[in-house]
């Protein structure tokens, strides 16, 4: 199996002092990889800091072939442009958008277009005849759904998502999730979740647990 | 990062601008506002200069009798304010022969037909003032007048008609039953002050009043050179029956007085856009804040601060340059009616193109503080708070 991103020693430092270490983890081609724990452990920090949206206080995180990051060194515009998905914890949206607009903007924003493959998933995703839609006003399900798709704009390596299913029911969690695990399978992308929801267990190939509390003060 | 994704962010701010038309549309106005009075202050500024100039076009002096030379200049060429009172005729004639007097058009004050000037002049007056008639021909002898063109349609007066003047300008104190005035001219219009007056010859004016002298109210004049300008003053002052005014000493005192009217315009016209440029930062500051859980996704998706600022300056500068237009477009309703002077309506003027240059550079650097605002968001905490 290809790694499609390493992470080794990696920690964030709050400008408060407050530290959080995380253990050395390995996404795989196709596999969806979840940290787990309670919350207020950090999965969130890790998750940030590994899509590249806070820094590194030490160890490296690798895609191999294409970027490293270390800390120190600011974030290659790449890793989030290109490299990186993002699933929010709840569906959010540019109000007043179609969907079609909420993609487009996405793609604006990682500077790059919206491709035919990407709209081609409509279909599977049970949003076909939705793209002129006020992504605002769709329903909770439908909404989660162009979230998903939302985060597949401009072929990420790894989406990452942050709580996914909390404000979802059961049927649509294991919808969403199972999304994700095609999504992996079919790009030979990796798919990382934090969660502490016990319904996406099912889906994980992999778990890196968030059992130690932060530790504190430097 | 090129040029083509600056512009794809300016479009993408306009396109959020669309989703709140209203907003948009409201601080345009604003902005119209505040620039369309800085437009209307400077054509009036600019017009009011003209008229001061083209009214003397060619005027050295101007011979009256002793008294305020502001309120003379104003009663004599602008026809805005009453004489001074008379000068002797031998006096003045006197001096209209004087070798360094190359030219002068006496002018005598008459009666008023509801509220508009008689004026008695000489036929050189006619050539002076440029007079082209739309229709009928120039007086030919006493009580024939021609009439200017707002003089005209204010007194709806046509060709051929007879009509009578009231005495002196003070006042209603009888009408002059038994001197009929007969329109024999109209004048086309000249967008100056004799647009406003009828003209007559000088013995019209005192024909009306056979019992008072036949004086001049003040009499225009052309000197060989400007040093004799500057010189005949004192020696026409000396002996006490008259005064020469020097316009261009007037005008500048009248120039400040204006200029002072014009400060207090600007003045409130640079508030007004400066409040409407206010509302605009506080309005995407605010933006800034409410979305910032939508900003911050777009940051974690690669948009960067260019892209950021491109999104929030493009709508600063329809919005500015919406504003702009819409000011210049209001100028009609600076062509106030009775005003005393043409303004340039539709035409541009170079304030214009400045304040278009000054409201773009206004516009890029005030759309930096909600961009710093956005950037300085932490994508980390925004989007755990969403």
């Amino acid at each position: 199996m290809n790694p499609v991103l390493i992470s080794h020693a990696a920690s964030h430092v709050y400008p408060s002092g407050r530290t959080v270490v995380w253990p050395d983890f390995t996404l795989y081609a196709g596999q969806v990889v979840g940290f787990k724990g309670h919350s207020g452990c950090g999965k969130s920090t890790a998750l940030h800091t590994t899509g590249g949206l806070l820094p590194l206080a030490t160890g490296t995180l690798e895609l191999p072939d294409l970027g490293l990051l270390r800390p120190g060194v600011s974030v290659p515009p790449l890793w989030r442009k290109h490299w990186m998905g993002w699933v929010p914890q709840r569906p959010f949206f540019w109000p007043g958008f179609s969907v079609l607009k909420n993609l487009e903007m996405t793609a604006w924003a990682k500077s790059t277009a919206l491709t035919p493959s990407l709209l081609d998933l409509v279909v599977p995703l049970e949003l076909d005849g939705l793209l002129l839609e006020r992504a605002d006003r769709l329903s909770l399900g439908q909404q989660q759904r162009v979230s998903l798709l939302r985060s597949m704009v401009g072929s990420p390596r790894v989406i990452l998502a942050d709580e996914p299913t909390a404000s979802l029911d059961d049927f649509q969690a294991a919808q969403a999730l199972k999304i994700l695990q095609n999504w992996a399978q079919e790009t030979k992308g990796a798919v990382l979740i934090a969660s502490h929801d016990a319904r996406t267990h099912s889906f994980l190939d992999d778990s890196i647990l968030f059992h130690k509390p932060t530790t504190d003060g430097l | 990062m090129g040029f083509s994704t600056f512009f794809k962010s300016f479009a993408w701010g306009l396109l959020h601008l669309r989703t709140r038309p209203g907003q948009a549309f409201g601080q345009a106005l604003l902005v119209a506002v505040g620039l369309g009075a800085a437009m209307g202050v400077e054509r009036l500024h600019r017009a009011s200069d003209q008229a001061l100039v083209d009214e003397l076009e060619g005027i050295d002096l101007v011979l009256s009798a002793v008294g305020s030379p502001t309120q003379a200049l104003l009663a004599s060429v602008f026809h805005l304010d009453n004489p001074v009172g008379n000068i002797d005729t031998a006096w003045a004639n006197r001096w209209m022969k004087h070798p360094d007097i190359a030219q002068a058009f006496p002018l005598a004050y008459g009666d008023e037909s509801k509220g508009v000037r008689i004026l008695g002049c000489t036929p050189a007056f006619y050539d002076w003032k440029k007079m082209d008639l739309r229709e009928g021909r120039l007086p030919a002898k006493p009580f024939e007048v021609i009439a200017g063109v707002d003089a005209a349609s204010k007194l709806d007066l046509k060709l051929g008609d007879s009509f009578y003047g009231s005495h002196g300008a003070e006042g209603d104190l009888g009408d002059h039953t038994d001197h009929p005035y007969q329109v024999v001219g109209i004048g086309d219009a000249r967008g100056k002050a004799v647009d406003g007056l009828l003209l007559t010859p000088l013995e019209t004016v005192w024909d009306v009043h056979p019992d008072a002298p036949a004086d001049y109210t003040a009499v225009l004049v052309r000197t060989q050179s400007p040093m004799a300008a500057l010189f005949l003053p004192r020696s026409i002052r000396s002996d006490g029956k008259g005064m020469a005014v020097s316009p261009p000493l007037e005008i500048n005192r009248l120039r400040s007085l204006l200029d002072q009217g014009n400060r207090l315009f600007s003045g409130m016209s640079t508030l007004m856009t400066a409040i409407a440029l206010f509302a605009m930062v506080l309005m995407w500051w605010n933006f800034a804040l409410e979305r910032r859980a939508e900003l911050a996704l777009l940051r974690a998706n690669g948009a960067n601060g260019i892209q950021i600022y491109g999104f929030i300056a493009g709508p600063f500068f329809f919005v500015l340059g919406m504003g702009w237009a819409l000011g210049w477009l209001a100028q009609g309703i600076w062509s106030l009616p009775g005003w005393p002077v043409t303004l340039p309506l539709f035409q541009w003027i170079p304030l214009d193109f400045y304040l278009l240059g000054w409201g773009g550079l206004a516009a890029a650097l005030l759309a930096l503080l909600p961009t710093w605002r956005a950037l300085t968001t932490s994508i980390h905490t925004a989007l755990l708070d969403a």
